[in-house]
């Protein structure tokens, strides 16, 4: 079957009634969950893991890719309205998003919001299904030294975008690389550091790790300031459809931003929230009026929401066709679709073509069904900043539980959750990035698989990794991703420096 | 604790927990020449956290003297009560301990009704009306439409 049929049949399986039904829900959920400022689209999507565990892989796929766009999405909602990004993706929706609001005109920074968001995840939907089979291609070729360079590639990436601080990024990086090493050795079968905890010898749980690490420090770092929580303001939200002359005008804006977010998304682990800055920004300077952005100039809405909601095609694109995550997002469905027996990589197409093609169709729907209810159920959305995060929260960290030990009914699970929760929480306070040491956890195996195969293959000459080109480039990207970002850090401090004075 | 405490004692509990892996991994089988055993990739990477460690330690040290130390700006770090979290982090280590002696209803109600008390939602009926609505709910979702087994314990 050739790419087109695949696809065809791709929508043919996804639409049906029951994941129709799942994907609105999926939407309705991510949007409510990104709205909540706390609460984010990673956060979500590491809690519904489990919720999903029990579906066929297409429907359990869709469900985590519906919350994920919704999610994205959401955000906005409180940016515009209360002035409070609901995820990071959302912080340049704030810029001219709230000041719309606050101008009256909320009902119509919601609706362009939709609009945009809507068109970046479906052009990063398209650029998803014409570039993934031709990256996963390429990538055919791969053995053990490519492996582990590629491992190296994407661990390097996240650390190079981890925050200011290079260092606790690596270090991060390290730990997540040494809980992979948990349980019982792929080579010759021993058990390490399971410490005769049979629970431990087949590893750590990935979703515990996951839940552990992005959702519970989000409620932990709630409950401090829970007692200042106040409710939302009362919007008066009017006017949200644009008219199709509005719509036709700002068509240059989204597709660029769109292009600039599924370009982002498609690096490794570079996100939503910087791909919305790069987008505002360069809107900002193409405009002809570039000083009525930060106003409440609607240009940068679109531009802000298109590229955040681009990153999620874009992000998709390493994730299945090298197995690396684009996103903290994406880390979670690669752990997802581990657990749903898909190993993401180049044999992924291969293997799972099906799936793989009906992920890209339901990206799609996911688009549409986004942009029904998103413009239809603006003012109900609105809504929910009026939830009492002092209930949500317990709600929250009982889903945490329930959730990891639901998928191999086991309590030993939630102790592991509530361990990650406590390390995730204390890292936060001491500024360590969580991301990268969700990498190195799901990435440690693939890593430590190929870098011992490869030296069993060369008897310990570890020049392989250099003479192989596909393998040498990835060092090289590595190496020059690592340059790049502690040249960007030492301009920043400068910068800074400057300012000061 | 300022940033430069905190990474201190950061700095010292990553050295050391670097040292331990090593340690623990000496008593893994060894490979042979041309084979790694399975203490090769930890102690790769022990190595490189006691590198990694050693620099924050050493780089927040030197950058004492200086005024500039970056303060943090992050709004994940304003200051709150880290009572509340202390609190909820106990309230989850006593359900995590006993869910599967007590059975997830009890235990699970109890434990929500300890965070809403904790987090001053209003009175005890309104505590005890949410905690019965929120167990129930996860109950019918996670037992009657997942079909997962959860924990019975002596009570339920």
């Amino acid at each position: 079957m050739n790419g087109l049929e695949l696809l065809l049949s791709g929508f043919a399986s996804v639409l049906t009634v029951k994941n129709i039904l799942l994907m609105t829900c999926g939407v309705a959920g991510g949007i409510v969950v990104g709205a909540l400022p706390g609460l984010s689209a990673t956060m979500g999507v590491a809690l519904l893991v489990p919720l999903s565990f029990g579906m066929p892989t297409v429907s359990a796929l869709v469900l985590l890719m519906a919350i994920y766009c919704g999610a994205v999405y959401g955000g906005s909602i409180s940016a515009i309205l209360i002035r409070t990004p609901g995820t990071p993706a959302a912080c340049a929706t704030v810029f001219d998003g709230h000041p719309m609001a606050a101008r009256g005109e909320a009902g119509k920074a919601l609706g362009w919001a939709v609009v945009a968001s809507f068109v970046g995840g479906l052009v990063s939907a398209v650029v998803l299904t014409a570039a993934a089979p031709q990256i996963a291609g390429v990538a055919l070729r791969f053995s053990a030294p490519e492996y582990f360079a590629l491992a190296v590639f994407g661990l390097t990436i996240i650390v190079s975008i981890s925050g200011k601080d290079l260092v606790k990024g690596f270090i991060s990086a390290c730990l997540g690389l040494l809980v992979a090493t948990v349980g019982t050795d792929p080579m010759q079968g021993y058990p390490r550091f399971a410490f005769g905890q049979m629970n431990l010898y087949s590893g750590v749980s990935v979703i515990s790790v996951l839940i552990g690490l992005f959702a519970m420090p989000e409620v932990l770092n709630n409950a401090e300031t829970i007692l200042m929580s106040k409710s939302a303001v009362r919007q008066k939200i009017t006017n949200i459809v644009p008219s199709l002359k509005e719509f036709v005008q700002k068509i240059p804006i989204m597709l660029g931003s769109s292009a600039i977010g599924t370009f982002i998304g498609a690096l490794p682990a570079a996100g939503a929230d910087l791909a919305a800055l790069v987008a505002y920004d360069q809107t900002k300077r193409f405009s002809k009026t570039p000083e009525r952005f930060g106003t409440g100039c609607v240009d940068g809405v679109i531009a802000a929401e298109a590229a955040n909601n681009a990153v999620t095609g874009g992000a998709m694109i390493p994730l299945l066709t090298l197995g690396i995550p684009g996103d903290a997002v994406t880390a979670v469905l690669l752990g997802a679709l581990m657990i749903h027996g898909l190993r993401p990589g180049p044999l992924l197409l291969q293997d799972h073509a099906a799936e793989v093609y009906s992920v890209f169709a339901g990206l799609f729907i996911i688009n549409v069904v986004m942009l029904v209810i998103g413009l239809a159920g603006a003012r109900q959305f609105a809504r929910v900043l009026n939830v009492s995060k002092k209930a949500l929260m317990p709600v929250v960290l009982t889903l945490c539980f329930v959730g990891s030990y639901a998928v191999q009914s086991n309590v030993f699970d939630m102790r592991v959750t509530l361990f990650f929760g406590i390390i995730g929480y204390l890292m936060l306070k001491l500024e360590f990035p969580v991301a990268p040491m969700v990498l190195g956890f799901i990435l440690g195996a693939l890593a430590e698989n190929n870098l011992r195969l490869a030296l069993v293959m060369t008897s310990g000459d570890a020049s392989v990794f250099f003479r192989r080109p596909i393998s040498a480039a990835f060092l090289a990207l590595a190496a020059v991703s690592v340059l790049y970002s502690l040249r960007a850090v030492a301009r920043e401090k400068k910068h800074a420096a400057g300012k000061q004075q | 604790m300022s940033t430069r405490t905190s990474n201190l004692v950061a700095g010292t509990a990553l050295l050391s927990l670097s040292i331990a892996v090593i340690a623990l991994s000496r008593s893994f089988p060894k490979g042979r020449p041309g084979v790694p055993g399975p203490s090769f990739f930890p102690n790769l990477i022990a190595g490189a956290l006691a590198l990694l460690s050693m620099l924050l330690i050493v780089r927040t040290y030197l950058a004492a003297d200086r005024e500039d130390q970056p303060e943090a700006t992050d709004p994940h770090c304003r200051r709150g009560s880290s009572r509340l979290v202390v609190a909820t982090i106990a309230a989850s280590l006593a359900y995590v301990a006993f869910v599967d002696r007590i059975g997830f209803m009890v235990t699970t109600f109890a434990f929500i009704a300890a965070l809403l008390a904790l987090y001053r939602i209003g009175t005890w009926l309104k505590i005890t009306v949410i905690s019965a609505l929120i167990t129930s709910s996860v109950y019918v979702v996670f037992a009657r439409l997942l079909m997962v087994q959860l924990p019975a314990g002596i009570l339920m």
